[in-house]
């Protein structure tokens, strides 16, 4: 109960949230935030109002804030370690009451964040400092699956928009041969994965990108072999320099978890200690083992019963536009797609389903058993436990939830100095202009962003 | 936390209580109780503060932190304080050297303060009496707006005078690496600092050194 009374009070903060961002107002959203802090940062869920606030402290410009916050997260990560009473309790109660430890994909995207804080705060070499933590958390994820059982269609196990921010990053600080290894890899998984699984093409800007790379560098096998297969030919011509602005769209909002069940019907297995969780609509049969003393004959799971099994899912918010373009010195620069946030989540948990499956059987059979073995006795309080246990059988639906649905990005060359553009977001109907200003450093590059919600939101 | 523990001791007792009578209960009901109990002791703590020795290795995070600061501050100063560059240079000039801390550029996976570092390496160049240290270009411009405000503000007996500064002879210079190898929960992290002492005048590297330090965190 007491597990149930504090996961609803985040699931309210965190619906609130979600409503001013519905509406456009980032500093509604953000306010929100303000308020009980101490109570948030001692949370299992301190993860999500770290990344939650540090999102909209970015949206509002607040670039050292943001920064500090997803500095702490970092550490947080880090230092993150076992906890075996909530372990222990999430076998018996539920996945809610686990310190919050985020999806692959968040651990991956709020280096993004940092990245871009970072280079917005003219922080170069802070902004490298992140892109090698980056580096260090994507082999983390390789590792991870590297020895889990192998899908029809690759896990999200890479991602090539974070190894092309870290070329970016080492591309502005003169690091060329790194940036370059860092274009390779981006390339490969552009082109192994992203198109088939996520249905994001290679952006164009890439293939110019990676193009000069190899050139500048004196690739001149790769730069031929490049041209080759995108079907362009690289102007030999041009600056070996590429712009020195890049520009970020966030659009929309990340798929939020929401929860399903399905319910089983539990039948004795065949050998003694088994029992079967079956599903005829959806075809699963999972044997679960429980211990011999349970399945003899009048005892625990010795009658037919049917139980309600909980699971996470995803359920896509999108996004309200559906194109974007820079307008800078009476050109425009379209806004390519190079990580689909909302494609990524669901195929991570769609991947996990049948982990999630078994974790959360395993638990309903443990609570099973307590429940028959007390009613054995005490049928009253056997009926209270079955009751607790329906009421705490709940599926963890927390998730990073401030979360583009898309990032898009473009590449431009600015002057040096204060510079004014025009990121056009556009729907079929619908266009809305946002004026931006970057400070342009004579030297390197500089990155930005900015994420749109909705038409006419409130984020200065 | 003690009064959580008298306030579970109490109820846990009431319910021990009623459960006697039903032995088999007892069985079910015990595991239910250890988990509540972890959880309600888990969730508090009461902060603990004791004072200790400043020059103590202490290793929490296993990220990088004042004492390894100290280390490869020293390890620098044992390795190129008695070597041909001071000797030569006093047997020329017959005056002590005098160095400048420059940039420690951090290469690394983790966000270090090289200002930190810079800082140890002074005071251990100063505390060894053998070399002069002169200000950062950042305390330089501090110092010299103060001594623009003298000119206008301070007593003429006490006002310092422009030009008096003292040029630094040799420049020192560091870059820190780091190599991340980790699996699972365990992680080896190998720091490399290369410092390079440069000759104002004539660009020369004058001394290079290197200190290394390991560390394997288990998580």
């Amino acid at each position: 109960m007491f597990a149930l009374a504090s996961c609803s009070q985040i699931a309210l903060k965190q619906g609130e949230i979600n409503a001013s961002l519905y509406q456009g107002n980032v500093q509604q959203a953000y306010d929100v935030l303000n308020q009980d802090i101490e109570k948030w940062k001692k949370d299992r869920n301190a993860l999500l109002y770290y990344w939650n606030k540090g999102t909209l402290a970015w949206m509002l410009g607040k670039y050292q804030e943001s920064s500090d916050l997803f500095l702490i997260s970092d550490y947080y990560l880090e230092d993150m370690y076992r906890n075996y009473a909530n372990t222990a309790a999430s076998l018996f109660i539920n996945d809610k009451v686990r310190q919050y430890s985020g999806e692959d994909h968040e651990r991956v995207l709020f280096h993004y964040y940092q990245i871009l804080n970072f280079m917005q705060l003219g922080k170069t070499e802070s902004a490298q400092v992140q892109a090698r933590r980056l580096m260090l958390e994507l082999q983390r994820l390789d590792d991870r699956y590297k020895d889990a059982p192998k899908l029809s269609i690759k896990r999200y196990q890479e991602d090539a928009f974070a190894h092309l921010l870290i070329a970016l990053v080492f591309e502005s600080a003169g690091d060329l041969d790194n940036s370059y290894v860092s274009y390779k890899n981006a390339y490969r998984i552009f082109k192994e994965d992203y198109a088939a699984i996520y249905g994001v093409q290679m952006p164009a800007q890439f293939k110019q990108d990676i193009m000069r790379m190899a050139w500048r560098l004196g690739f001149y096998d790769d730069l031929e072999r490049y041209e080759k297969e995108f079907g362009i030919s690289y102007d030999r011509k041009q600056s070996t320099k590429g712009g020195n602005t890049v520009f970020f769209w966030n659009n929309g909002l990340s798929p939020t978890k929401q929860e399903v069940s399905l319910n089983f019907a539990v039948v004795r297995g065949t050998e003694p200690g088994w029992v079967v969780f079956v599903n005829t609509d959806y075809g699963f049969a999972f044997p679960m083992y429980v211990g011999e003393d349970k399945t003899a004959n009048g005892s625990s799971f010795s009658q037919i019963d049917v139980v309600r099994a909980t699971f996470p899912k995803y359920f896509t918010r999108g996004a309200y536009f559906n194109r974007a373009k820079v307008l800078s010195g009476g050109q425009e620069y379209p806004m390519e797609t190079i990580e689909d946030v909302s494609a990524v989540a669901i195929k991570e948990l769609d991947d996990r389903f049948h982990e999630e499956i078994g974790k959360t059987l395993l638990r309903l059979a443990l609570k099973k058993a307590a429940e028959y073995e007390l009613r054995k006795n005490n049928p009253e309080a056997g009926a209270a436990l079955g009751l607790i246990n329906f009421f705490t059988e709940q599926a963890d639906t927390r998730s990073w939830e401030s979360l583009p649905h898309q990032i898009s990005y473009t590449r431009l060359s600015l002057d040096p100095g204060t510079q004014n553009f025009i990121l056009r977001t556009e729907t079929d109907l619908v266009i809305q202009d946002h004026p931006i200003s970057l400070y342009v450093p004579k030297q390197g590059m500089v990155f930005g962003g900015f994420h749109t919600l909705q038409p006419g939101q409130v984020v200065r | 936390m003690y009064k959580k523990i008298y306030a579970l001791t109490v109820l846990w007792n009431g319910i021990w209580q009623t459960l006697k009578k039903h032995t088999a209960m007892k069985k079910q009901i015990l595991p239910l109780m250890l988990v509540t109990s972890l959880l309600v002791l888990g969730s508090c703590s009461q902060r603990q503060v004791t004072r200790i020795n400043p020059d103590e290795q202490t290793d929490l995070s296993g990220r990088w932190n004042d004492t390894d600061n100290k280390i490869v501050a020293d390890d620098m100063i044992d390795q190129s304080i008695d070597k041909n560059w001071r000797t030569e240079f006093e047997t020329l000039k017959s005056r002590k050297a005098v160095v400048i801390v420059g940039r420690i550029k951090n290469n690394t996976s983790e966000h270090i303060d090289p200002i930190a570092i810079v800082k140890q390496i002074e005071s251990a160049y100063v505390n060894t009496g053998k070399v002069r240290v002169v200000a950062t270009a950042d305390e330089r411009k501090e110092v010299r707006d103060e001594r623009e405000d003298q000119q206008i503000f301070a007593n003429e007996e006490t006002r310092k005078a422009w030009g008096k500064e003292k040029g630094a002879d040799f420049m020192l210079m560091g870059v820190l690496y780091s190599v991340t190898d980790q699996y699972a929960k365990e992680k080896v992290v190998s720091y490399q600092i290369d410092f390079e002492l440069i000759d104002i005048e004539t660009n020369e590297k004058v001394w290079m050194g290197q200190s290394k330090i390991k560390k394997h965190i288990k998580n």
